[in-house]
């Protein structure tokens, strides 16, 4: 792989693409031992940021790519058709994914969760869970996690916009001001018919995926019926220059609603993601910000800061980063490119001029 | 980072035409190297060793001690002191083959590295180079150079000249953060180095500062470098890729200890994106610390210990590397 090239998860972990479980399973635990807390072989060897990015990455290639399903979903969307393909309808029920390894004891995510919830510490997400929701998102292998994890995120009930910026810690309590989560849960409070929908724990297909065309690589199929047009145009016939340049911050709060959604969204190859055009890719795909946040449990505030751009809020690059891939995967988008552009565009900004997350 | 100042002589005296191979599929005069960075890890007896299970395997070799403050090889090889040291070169011009004394081991001479007047220990960039190329041009199958702890420039650049940069680290975060601190300190000078040789050195300098205090890869450096002279970036590549370090793990104990290698081999690939050879982990063992007290070397007063099996297998990984393909096993 070329300096230049995004590396996939089956780079990240130095696999082949067309690996067993088995082989998998093995590379997850051989880079758990090399780049995990406890491994004296990356102490001192670069700075905490490059490692937390890496581990970041680590788990996200253990988590999509041990549950054949992600796995082929995940194939499918680097343009690789390959036997996880095959696997993933039959295997589902049988191939568990491993259960992620327990965090060290100086993971985040476990004194995250230590915050939350004084019972469960080190746990990780019960394997049903991670399977039902599809989204096994929590403390990965390498004890931390890109997101926040919701560990007793409710089966079903219906979202609870006003819980307290949940699991904050360390800096990431300082990325998200408190103030804001309730500011925005006016405009926006879209939980629809998502409300009820029953992440049974039979592990079956996640919800979304019944609703969204198969095969979907980057671009989205159009569905037959045209939405009431939004105020941005969305994809115009010809193929249009990126839709770039975020309006910035004031991002339109328009009251989309989730059930509106289903139209025609067409994303050129080189778009560049910002939060309007994210935000616009979720509402085609009809879901609410409430339920991508329990989907992908990136909170929600995090979501709504992402969708209006506002740089400055927003944690640090290398949380920033797991963020927008989760988010992508959810929204059927290529990972590298929103993670890449969105980034990006995020760092041109004057509101993100230091590194590390400001307040304001 | 710390910055290190441009001099290249070493990166000169290092291009040199590689020696011819000797009949019997050896190849001449390797210059191998042992450091890393942390002080009481071994580097003295990993050298001492190193050399005779070399001599014994049949090779002409010798030991310069070149921890030049604090030579003390010659204990390790229960022999006293030389008359003559490295400071003799520097300071009257003596060559080097007249200094080596003969350690009781076939095959086997010591050049001891003491320099007892004041600052000799920081050789002048001069009194360096002579050095240097002294070294260059021994007769002798192996050189093996046992490096002092730290990170000063003429350690670095000692490491650099070898052929086989051997780093010996302890499985214990004070050693791997010193041996990382002496690797990275050798990769950029060896960067710098390459560079001013080929006339981008203020390319590579941005590069390599454009970032703050996080470091670049070298893949970053080239890459920058490439944008405008893409002949440079393409040796400067090269000469990375031969900065090829030979890892030994030395006071192994735990079986977690053992994957400590593999794991150091992987995690500087991945960060560094550079190739290193592990040659083998020794065992943590009594009898080593016992041989070190009694002034014998441990091959010789201990040669069917764990320790002393490990360093003649090290010595075998090491010897393998330079062994023609053809005639490889």
């Amino acid at each position: 792989m070329t300096a230049t090239e995004e590396p996939t998860l089956y780079d990240v972990l130095e696999v082949d693409p067309a690996s067993s479980l088995d082989e998998l399973r093995a590379a997850v635990e051989r880079a758990r031992e090399t780049y995990g807390q406890e491994s004296l072989a990356v102490y001192a060897l670069v700075d905490e940021d490059q490692l937390e990015e890496l581990r970041a990455r680590l788990d996200e290639a253990a988590t999509v790519l041990l549950d054949p399903a992600r796995r082929a979903s995940y194939d499918r969307s680097i343009g690789r058709i390959g036997p996880a393909t095959l696997w993933a309808e039959d295997d589902e029920e049988d191939e568990t994914p491993l259960p992620p390894v327990e965090p060290g004891p100086h993971a985040r995510a476990a004194d995250l969760d230590m915050d939350e919830e004084p019972g469960g510490e080190e746990e990780p997400p019960p394997r049903q869970q991670a399977l039902a929701l599809d989204v096994s998102e929590g403390p990965g292998p390498f004890g931390r996690t890109a997101e926040l994890p919701s560990p007793e995120a409710p089966p079903e009930a219906a979202p609870e916009p006003e819980k307290p910026a949940p699991l904050l810690s360390g800096d990431w309590a300082a990325a998200v001001p408190a103030p804001q989560q309730t500011a925005d849960t006016s405009g926006r409070e879209v939980a629809p018919e998502s409300g009820g929908e029953g992440m049974s724990t039979d592990g079956g297909a996640p919800p979304e995926r019944t609703t969204l065309p198969p095969a979907l690589g980057l671009r989205l199929k159009p569905a037959p019926r045209a939405a009431s047009p939004p105020p941005v145009a969305v994809a115009p016939e010809e193929p249009p220059p990126a839709p770039a340049s975020p309006p910035p911050a004031a991002a339109p709060e328009l009251p989309t609603r989730a059930g509106e959604s289903r139209r025609k969204l067409d994303i050129a190859s080189d778009a560049e993601f910002n939060g309007e055009l994210l935000r616009r890719v979720r509402e085609s795909h009809g879901l609410s910000l409430q339920q991508v946040a329990e989907r992908t449990r990136i909170t929600r505030i995090h979501l709504e800061n992402v969708e209006a751009d506002r740089y400055d809020r927003l944690p640090a690059t290398v949380y920033l980063r797991g963020i927008l891939v989760n988010l992508a995967r959810e929204l059927r988008l290529d990972p590298a490119r929103v993670s890449k552009t969105y980034l990006l565009a995020a760092q041109r900004s004057p509101a993100r001029g230091a590194v590390g997350p400001g307040r304001d | 980072m710390k910055r290190y100042g441009l001099n290249n002589v070493v990166e000169l005296a290092r291009q040199r035409p590689r020696p011819d191979e000797l009949p019997g599929g050896r190849r001449a005069r390797r210059i191998v190297a042992v450091g890393g960075g942390k002080g009481g890890i071994g580097k003295s007896l990993v050298s001492a060793n190193l050399g005779i299970a070399l001599a014994r395997a049949g090779y002409r070799v010798m030991l310069v001690d070149v921890d030049l403050g604090g030579a003390n090889l010659h204990t390790c090889l229960g022999i006293s002191q030389p008359q003559g040291t490295l400071s003799d070169v520097v300071t009257k011009g003596t060559r080097i083959e007249s200094l080596a004394s003969p350690t009781g081991i076939d095959n086997l001479s010591l050049v001891s590295g003491a320099m007892d007047a004041l600052d000799a220990a920081n050789p002048r960039a001069q009194a360096r180079a002579r050095l240097v190329e002294q070294l260059q041009t021994l007769d002798t199958d192996y050189l093996v150079l046992d490096l002092g702890a730290g990170t000063s420039l003429h350690t670095i650049d000692f490491f650099l000249l070898a052929d086989h940069g051997v780093l010996v680290l302890l499985p214990e975060p004070t050693s791997v953060e010193n041996a990382y601190r002496f690797l990275k300190a050798a990769l950029f000078r060896r960067l710098q180095q390459t560079a001013q040789a080929l006339g981008v050195a203020h390319l590579a300098e941005a590069a390599l500062g454009s970032q703050g205090s996080a470091m670049r890869t070298p893949a970053e450096v080239v890459k920058a470098v490439a944008e405008t002279h893409p002949d440079a970036a393409a040796q400067l590549e090269r000469s990375l890729r031969d900065f090829r370090v030979k890892l030994v793990v030395n006071q192994v104990r735990s079986g977690a200890d053992q994957s400590v290698g593999r794991a150091v081999v992987a995690a500087w690939k991945k960060f560094f994106g550079l190739d290193m050879d592990y040659l083998g982990a020794i065992a943590y063992d009594d009898a080593a610390w016992q041989t070190v007290r009694k002034r014998r070397p441990l091959l010789v007063d201990a040669a069917t210990s764990a320790a002393a099996e490990d360093l003649v297998t090290v010595a075998e990984a090491l010897a393998a590397l330079d062994r023609p393909r053809s005639a490889g096993r």
